[in-house]
């Protein structure tokens, strides 16, 4: 079954993105933070990481580089969901090499379109 | 060897007396001319040894002649050496009759007991031109002019424009009564002056007080201070500055005034924009937060719920999905609202099918659509163009669902014709329609007509609009009538250029 992990501050969204994520057939593991999150990226390495932007301790473009740059993680794809509509944000994540983004609030056609995507090979969303 | 000194002598007075450049006349007592030497000829306009014997008269002006007279039969009385008429202006007469200025001295000697009184003549008239025409200077000048003794405080020199300054009468009046004191409105300020003249390096000074007239009128003027002859005497110099003074002051209050009131509306400005950037970043990052918690949920209660026990429930699960529906297009009105003005729409050309996209668009609207509301889409001509595909939709999605919104049951037509160059998109329905009276403010910002209540709305949809025709380098316009509907006309080009 194809893992996720969700890293997202808010409880309510966490806890509903991983009912929808599940009803979708996925298997879905959630961090509370950014530091957590990493550790559990490189600890059950996931088949894509679903990521928020704003978060306390560590924000989502630092987790993003932290595995990038760790040879364990490197590979697997990263989707930033962003409470931002700028264009620079967006562009700033995509730029990074990110293998998606979906922005909040999300449609849930969208979501799955989105990872789809990142699964077989990086689409952009 | 006296002999030769004698001659030596003689010599030498007759060398004198030849080359003199200055007129040398003798005369003895009779009044007739004994001796002239060559300048004195050359003065009057006389020939060599013309004036020997000719009384003395002849070189003075007709009128004084009797007076001259008697002046010098005086002198032989008590012959003494001594310059003539002293504080009096002397005239000579040339043998042309023309009168000229001189300045005379007196001499005498004996000669085998008879006097001889000597004139030493000096013609005048260049440095007494000369005179004049700094005189006419100092009194006709522009500018107020003093001299002022320093040891008796007295103004010794004043010309015209300085009398007039303070509003003497004449010149008189001036000299008499004029105390320096009096006409400084600050009278500290002149004491002040005379130190600092006293005191600084080139003993010059400019300085603007602000004085008083012999009537009390106060104005300003500007002064320009010399010193002269070891501190004993001051030049001064005075320039009524009392418009420019009053056209700067007013100038400056203008100024004064203008940038309180700029002050005063950048603030305004500042408070509406901080509150607009305030209200945008909070937009952006706090609605969407827990506006993904209700989506979600509702799309998971929605999706939980069986028929048989929630169907009531769903109908509500299915309102709070609309509502944040609308409360996400508020958000977007505001956020494309605030990068229109600020210019931050970066329009993005590409090829698309927009027969293709327009239907897609339809099909959305469709979802939306009221009860007995259904839209009837005709497309003529070639479906690529090249433009914003972003702002050709939300052009096309407000249009569509306004058309929705603003009516009932109906057909709300929707015509795209690409010819010639040119996208002409028309969408009708037969709706509320605008008020007559309202429909030039239609296109702007937070407008609401009068007949929308109970229909939500921000009032910002065709603001933005016609902001994205105008990108798009199109036109919009509109036909409309109460209770029968509203034609919306769109027109841009299918190649942005």
């Amino acid at each position: 079954m194809t893992q996720i992990l969700f890293i997202e501050d808010s409880l309510e969204i966490r806890e509903n993105m991983t009912e929808i994520l599940e009803l979708g057939g996925y298997q879905v593991l959630s961090a509370a933070n950014g530091k957590e999150g990493l550790s559990i990226a490189l600890e059950h390495l996931p088949q894509v990481v679903l990521c928020d932007i704003q978060m306390p301790l560590m924000n989502g473009f630092e987790v993003f580089k932290e595995l990038k740059a760790n040879p364990i993680g490197a590979h697997i794809p990263f989707i930033f969901v962003t409470a931002s509509t700028e264009k620079k944000e967006i562009q700033a994540a995509m730029s990074m090499g990110a293998d998606g983004y979906v922005c909040k609030p999300f449609d849930v056609d969208e979501l799955f379109k989105v990872l789809k995507g990142a699964l077989n090979g990086g689409v952009k969303g | 060897m006296k002999e030769v000194q004698a001659l030596e002598s003689e010599a030498g007075f007759k060398v004198l007396f030849e080359c003199a450049t200055l007129g040398i006349v003798v005369v003895g007592e009779s009044g007739n001319i004994e001796l002239a030497n060559p300048c004195a000829e050359k003065l009057f306009g006389y020939g060599a040894a013309e004036l020997i014997g000719k009384p003395l008269e002849t070189l003075i002006p007709q009128n004084l002649r009797e007076k001259h007279t008697h002046f010098r039969n005086g002198y032989f009385e008590g012959p003494k050496s001594r310059p003539m008429g002293v504080g009096m202006e002397l005239f000579a007469q040339r043998k042309d009759s023309h009168l000229f200025p001189v300045e005379i001295s007196l001499g005498h000697y004996q000669i085998e007991n008879e006097n001889l009184a000597v004139a030493f003549v000096s013609d005048i008239s260049i440095r007494k031109a000369n005179q004049e025409k700094y005189q006419n200077l100092f009194e006709n000048s522009l500018a107020a002019m003093y001299i002022t003794d320093l040891v008796t405080f007295k103004v010794i020199e004043v010309n015209n424009k300085g009398v007039e300054l303070f509003g003497y009468k004449s010149k008189q009046d001036f000299l008499q009564n004029f105390v320096p004191t009096n006409h400084y409105l600050n009278p500290k300020e002149r004491a002040e002056n005379i130190q600092a003249l006293r005191q600084n390096e080139t003993h010059q000074l400019t300085r603007e007080h602000e004085m008083i007239k012999v009537d009390g009128t106060r104005f300003w003027v500007k002064l320009f201070m010399k010193l002269y002859d070891d501190h004993r005497y001051m030049q001064l110099m005075a320039i009524d500055i009392s418009e420019t003074k009053r056209s700067q002051q007013e100038l400056e209050a203008m100024v004064a005034e203008r940038t309180f009131e700029l002050t005063q509306s950048l603030n305004r400005e500042k408070e509406l924009n901080d509150m607009k950037s305030r209200f945008v970043s909070m937009a952006s990052h706090e609605f969407r937060t827990p506006l993904t918690t209700i989506s979600s949920s509702a799309f998971l209660v929605e999706r939980d719920s069986t028929p048989e026990t929630f169907e009531k429930g769903k109908k509500h699960l299915r309102k709070i999905r609309s509502s944040v529906n609308n409360l996400i297009g508020i958000l977007d009105d505001f956020l494309s609202l605030e990068k229109i003005e600020h210019g931050k729409v970066i329009l993005n050309h590409q090829n698309f099918d927009l027969k293709q996209m327009a239907l897609g668009i339809v099909d959305e609207v469709k979802v939306i659509l009221k009860p007995g509301q259904h839209i009837n889409y005709v497309f003529e001509g070639a479906r690529e163009i090249h433009q914003d595909v972003s702002a050709v939709k939300h052009i096309l999605q407000n249009l569509l669902t306004n058309a929705s919104k603003y009516s009932q049951e109906g057909t709300i037509r929707l015509t795209l014709a690409v010819q010639g160059g040119t996208v002409q998109l028309e969408v009708s329905d037969n709706g509320i329609g605008i008020p007559m009276e309202q429909q030039e403010l239609v296109f702007s910002k937070f407008f609401r007509a009068r007949n929308t209540h109970g229909i939500q709305g921000t009032g910002l949809g065709l603001n933005i609009v016609k902001n994205y025709v105008e990108l798009l380098k199109g036109k919009i316009s509109f036909a409309s009538k109460p209770n029968e509907g509203t034609f919306f006309f769109v027109e841009f080009p299918t190649h942005f250029a």
